[in-house]
C-alpha cells in the first residue's frame, strides 16, 4: 500500500510567484508540485504526496495570519489523512524555514503525525523549532536541491512507516539536544579506552560527547556616569523569599525570580537558600 | 553564561566569582575573583568587622570593573584580608 505524505512548500515553490506574492494566503493542490516531484521520484513509488500545501511566507509569519488559517490547515492535513508530514526543503530562506518549523511543529502537536522539514542549519527556524522536530540539514540555496532531497526522503519515509529513528548523525538531522540512554554491548570503560587508542594512533574516532563551544560576547560599555546608578544583583546561590512561593526549582530552572531589595528583610526570618 | 547575556543587552556587569578557572572558560568580560565557593561575597570566618571590610571591598571591585574599559574577559582581583594589604 501505498503511504501518503502531506507536502508543505511556499509562494515561490508552488509556482505562485516570488517575492511579490509573499503576502499569499493559503493554497491547496491535489498531488505533488516543485520539490514534491522530486521526493516523490526518491520515494520510488513507496509513498505519494497526496496533498501539496501552499503559503506565502509573509503570510504564514504574521500572528494574525496564522491564527486565521490555523483551522483550515489542520482540516486540510486530517482530510488528506497522511502518514507524515513534509516540509520544504527551505535552505537558508529565513521566513520559508521558520514557517515549515512552524507547520510541522503545529501538525506534529495538534495532530500527532509525524512530520520532518529541511533547512541550512544556521536559518533562524532551526533555534526555533529543532528541539521538538526532526530537521534535515541542507546546503545553503537552492542549488543544492539534489543534495538535500534524498535525506529528506529517506527520514520522511521511515517516519511515515513508523520506524525507530537513530541519532541525529546516522539520519541526516540536526541535533535536537535530546540525550536518549542506549546499552551497548561494550562497556563504558573499553569505549573510552579505544577510543583514545584510536586517538593517540592518529586514527578517526567519534566522541561520544560533543563539548559545548561557549561563544565570545564583546564586553557592554563601562558605567559612564557613576553620579546615578541603579543596580540589580543576580545570584544562581539559589537565594528565594522564605518559603520560595514561586516555586523556583533547584536545577535545571526555567524560570527565575525577580524580589525588591528591602535592608529590612535582610536576615534569614525573610530569605533562605534552596541551593543543593 | 547570564553575565554574558548581560553585555549582549549593553548592560554592564561584573561576574563575581571564586573559581578563576571556570571564569576564564566561560568567559565573562568583568570577572571579580573574590571568595571561595561557598561564600564568593564574603568570608565568613574572618571577625565581623574585618569580614564587613572584605565585603566591600569585593563590592567597590566589582564596581571599579564595571567602570572600567575592557576588550575581552578579564579577571579582578581582591585582597583577600587585611593580612594581605601592600600585597
Amino acid at each position: 500500500m501505498t503511504l501518503k505524505a502531506v507536502h508543505y512548500i511556499n509562494q515561490f515553490y508552488a509556482g505562485i510567484g516570488g517575492e511579490e506574492m509573499a503576502h499569499e494566503g493559503l493554497h491547496s493542490y491535489n498531488g505533488a508540485k516543485g520539490p514534491g516531484l522530486g521526493l516523490e521520484k526518491e520515494w520510488d513509488g513507496r509513498m505519494a504526496i497526496v496533498k501539496t500545501l501552499a503559503c506565502g511566507d509573509n503570510f504564514f509569519n504574521l500572528e494574525e495570519n496564522f491564527a486565521a488559517v490555523k483551522d483550515r490547515l489542520l482540516e486540510e492535513v486530517k482530510d488528506a489523512a497522511p502518514d507524515v508530514i513534509v516540509a520544504g526543503p527551505a535552505f537558508n530562506a529565513g521566513r520559508y524555514g521558520v514557517a515549515c518549523g512552524k507547520f510541522v511543529d503545529l501538525i506534529r502537536n495538534e495532530l500527532g503525525i509525524p512530520g520532518v522539514t529541511a533547512m541550512f542549519p544556521a536559518n533562524p527556524g532551526v533555534e526555533l523549532y529543532v528541539r521538538d522536530n526532526y530537521i534535515v540539514a541542507t546546503p545553503e540555496t537552492a542549488v543544492g536541491m539534489r543534495k538535500a532531497l534524498p535525506s529528506l526522503a529517506a527520514l520522511a519515509l521511515k517516519l511515515a512507516k513508523g520506524e525507530k529513528i537513530g541519532t541525529a548523525g546516522a539520519e541526516g538531522y540536526l541535533p535536537t539536544g535530546k540525550r536518549v540512554n542506549e546499552l551497548d554491548e561494550k562497556p563504558a570503560a573499553q569505549r573510552a579506552v579505544k577510543m583514545l587508542l584510536d586517538k593517540l594512533y592518529g586514527r578517526p574516532y567519534r566522541t561520544e560527547v560533543p563539548a559545548r563551544t561557549l561563544d565570545k560576547v564583546p564586553p557592554a560599555p563601562p558605567i559612564a556616569d557613576p553620579s546615578r546608578l541603579k543596580f540589580a544583583i543576580v545570584t544562581t546561590g539559589g537565594l528565594v523569599p522564605k518559603g520560595n512561593q514561586d516555586k523556583l526549582k533547584q536545577y535545571a530552572s526555567v524560570t527565575y525570580g525577580t524580589y525588591p531589595l528591602d535592608p529590612a528583610t535582610w536576615d534569614s526570618g525573610h530569605y533562605e537558600t534552596i541551593h543543593a | 553564561m547570564i553575565s554574558k547575556e548581560f553585555d549582549r543587552a549593553g548592560l554592564p556587569n561584573a561576574h563575581i566569582n571564586a573559581f578563576m578557572s571556570i571564569a576564564q572558560s566561560v568567559g565573562a568580560n568583568r570577572i571579580v575573583i573574590g571568595g571561595d565557593f561557598t561564600e564568593p561575597t564574603g568570608n565568613s570566618l574572618l571577625p565581623p568587622d574585618r569580614e564587613e571590610a572584605y565585603r566591600v571591598r569585593i563590592l567597590e571591585k566589582a564596581l571599579e570593573a564595571m567602570m572600567t574599559d575592557v576588550k575581552e574577559p578579564t579577571i579582578f582581583n581582591v585582597r583577600k584580608d587585611d593580612s594581605e594589604e601592600g600585597v
